[in-house]
């Protein structure tokens, strides 16, 4: 081992091999920022713990919200608006891990409902995955066609519209909670209330992309206002039949007599109490 | 079961629908025929005009590809469907 050490071509050896690997490096990075905006996409993951339950807490009880326009970020040298405030400091700002995790818990939580039936395939898992990603998809399509049929300036981001979309799974975890935990008829009562939250954010959430002037006030403004509006409360009219797709293969399952929420992530057993 | 394929192949199908819609012996007889646009529109039937120009589009760009992604999908569904 001293011997190689020693060695003059085995030093030289090291470092171009150090090299090469820092050149692949390098090569990932430019080529993975160039298909991938990672500076982006890091914004959409800049979240802390009070967000987070603050955020919740504002997707399941969003009536009381007064403030809903999004914080601009500004310059520091010139005071011109370069963007948003990332959702660290700003609760209006949409937000990825929020839909990440809780499509992750739901994906699972599908599992470990059947599992309680005895009718657990690890298929279910890749099937759930599969529905949850084509809903939030075919979502984020329809709502990026109507933005073009009524000529709305898409400043937005696609990943705005991903987020948005993701926000129901957090209805859909509690709606799947309460229905294992409690049956009954309560489960209709939380499907269509948090359905009713879910709606009623994304009405409030959405106008800021959809109706960006509230000043236009010329006939055809008028005109193209009440379609936009028509297409908001569509949109949120929509939750109920996404979230009717997402619950329809646990339906069938009715419900076992022991806890299945003992493995359910603790984040979210804590919620139950509170709906 | 609702899934990515499923909403694959209900792409394809719009996609399809929207594609071998005639010109001349459909468009052109209920007046969505890109050709009968004149200059002027009122503001009232902007959502008309931009379903009359993406209906164009689709057809314009995406004939080709469209037999191509269809035909694979025929002899996928023929050999393991």
């Amino acid at each position: 081992m001293a011997a190689i050490q020693n060695n003059q071509a085995a030093q030289l050896g090291f470092q171009f091999a150090g090299s090469a690997v820092n050149a692949g490096h390098e090569y990932v990075e430019k080529n993975l920022n160039r298909y991938i905006n990672l500076p982006m996409l890091r914004h959409y993951f800049n979240v802390s713990n009070s967000y987070v339950l603050k955020k919740i807490q504002l997707l399941l009880f969003p009536f009381g919200q007064k403030q809903w326009t999004r914080l601009a970020l500004r310059s520091e040298q010139t005071g011109h608006t370069i963007g948003y405030k990332p959702p660290r400091e700003d609760l209006n700002s949409p937000d990825l891990y929020i839909p990440v995790m809780s499509m992750i818990t739901y994906v699972l939580l599908v599992g470990i409902v059947s599992g309680t039936k005895h009718m657990f395939h690890p298929e279910i898992l890749g099937l759930t995955a599969s529905k949850a990603l084509a809903v939030m998809l075919f979502e984020v399509v329809v709502i990026k066609l109507g933005c073009y049929l009524l000529n709305v300036s898409s400043e937005s981001q696609f990943l705005d519209l991903v987020c948005y979309s993701g926000y129901k799974f957090i209805g859909i975890i509690v709606t799947l909670l309460v229905r294992t935990l409690i049956p009954g008829w309560t489960t209709w009562f939380v499907f269509f209330y948090t359905n009713l939250a879910v709606g009623f954010f994304l009405l409030r959430s959405l106008r800021h992309i959809v109706l960006p002037d509230t000043s236009a006030a010329t006939a055809t403004g008028v005109h193209h206002r009440k379609h936009r509006i028509h297409f908001l409360f569509i949109i949120a009219a929509c939750q109920l039949i996404f979230s009717w797709i997402l619950l329809s293969n646990t339906w069938s399952l009715s419900v076992s007599s022991d806890s299945p929420a003992a493995a359910a992530p603790p984040r979210f057993r804590k919620m139950v109490p509170r709906v | 079961m609702f899934a990515l394929g499923t909403l694959f192949y209900l792409g394809l199908m719009l996609l399809n629908a929207v594609a071998v819609l005639h010109e001349q012996r459909f468009l052109s007889k209920i007046g969505w025929s890109i050709e009968q646009l004149s200059g002027f529109h009122d503001a009232n039937q902007e959502v008309k005009l931009r379903i009359i120009h993406l209906i164009s589009a689709i057809r314009m760009l995406l004939r080709i590809p469209l037999i191509f992604v269809n035909s694979m999908v025929i002899i996928y569904e023929i050999i393991l469907g």
